[in-house]
């Protein structure tokens, strides 16, 4: 295996971790309490990984026009949370989310029309199963809690 | 209508932001990605809890899972951008979008969510997606 490919395990499993983590917390605290600290403590944690492999001598601020590219990541992010959340308030959580857990098509064809990012017939075999895994996997079975899942992911 | 649609909004806004994601790490680099985005979500994500409604902290001894949660989002923060470093952005997303399988897995074992045949079909159909991305 790739080392390369250790880095998307890992988000697989940090990221997999994080959610279940985030229900418990949005059950026993509440959504407003659980995305403030789990921001604050996602936060501390990148600030603490970037700081400590670069230290304060080799990190610097991209003082460039690219920044606008982190920002504006963040920002739709925030934006997605908003009415994510509002969709919430209406439509069942066996609706919405494998609605949410579909986003990334979006990001498959805009990486083909914007990015130039190919688009292989092993891949499209593979986006068609993931899709009719995650609709299966996001179903709600009967013994789940009624309450909602916010869970923004990037 | 309009739940649907916010959610479908939702849905275009953090596929899309992936794009910018990938830009934002082959013109800065992974590390600076990093640093940049969770200080400007940090931000956002201020202003949307505190300037939408009442904050209350009544529980503190749960604190801990929305701390663990976010220390583990950290670090797959982390991992999926260097990832962006060697994968196109369609086929990292791809990946990411298992992580559902972990999700549902660690629901059954400690939040005791069933694992019914659907389920345990997706997760077959997953892993099998998985291997033919990764091969």
């Amino acid at each position: 295996m790739e080392t390369s490919f250790f880095y998307l395990i890992g988000a697989i499993l940090s990221s997999g971790v994080a959610m279940v983590l985030l229900k418990m917390g949005v059950l026993r605290m509440g959504t407003r309490e659980t995305v403030f600290f789990r921001s604050l403590s996602q936060t501390i944690l990148v600030f603490l990984v970037v700081f400590l492999l670069f230290g304060t001598t080799k990190f610097s601020l991209p003082y460039r026009i690219e920044i606008i590219y982190p920002i504006l990541h963040a920002l739709m992010s925030g934006i997605a949370f908003i009415t994510f959340t509002k969709g919430l308030k209406v439509v069942e959580v066996s609706i919405a989310r494998p609605i949410m857990n579909l986003n990334f098509m979006i990001t498959v064809v805009l990486g083909v029309l914007i990015l130039g990012e190919s688009l292989n017939p092993k891949m499209c075999v593979g986006i068609i199963m993931a899709i009719i895994a995650i609709i299966l996997l996001s179903s709600a079975s009967k013994s789940r809690p009624r309450k909602s899942l916010v869970s923004p992911q990037y | 209508m309009s739940g649907i649609l916010f959610v479908l909004v939702a849905m275009v806004l953090w596929g899309t932001g992936a794009i910018f994601s990938k830009l934002g790490v082959s013109a800065l680099g992974p590390w600076s990605f990093t640093f940049v985005r969770s200080l400007f979500f940090f931000i956002v994500v201020v202003a949307i809890v505190f300037g939408t409604g009442k904050f209350q902290w009544s529980s503190k001894k749960n604190i801990i899972y929305p701390i663990g949660a976010g220390v583990a989002m950290g670090f797959s923060l982390v991992f999926f951008y260097n990832a962006l470093e060697f994968y196109e952005v369609g086929y990292a997303k791809t990946i990411l979008s298992f992580n559902i399988i972990v999700t549902v897995f660690l629901s059954s074992v400690f939040l005791r969510e069933k694992l019914n045949l659907i389920k345990s079909i997706g997760l077959v159909l997953a892993l099998g997606a998985l291997v033919i991305l990764y091969i």
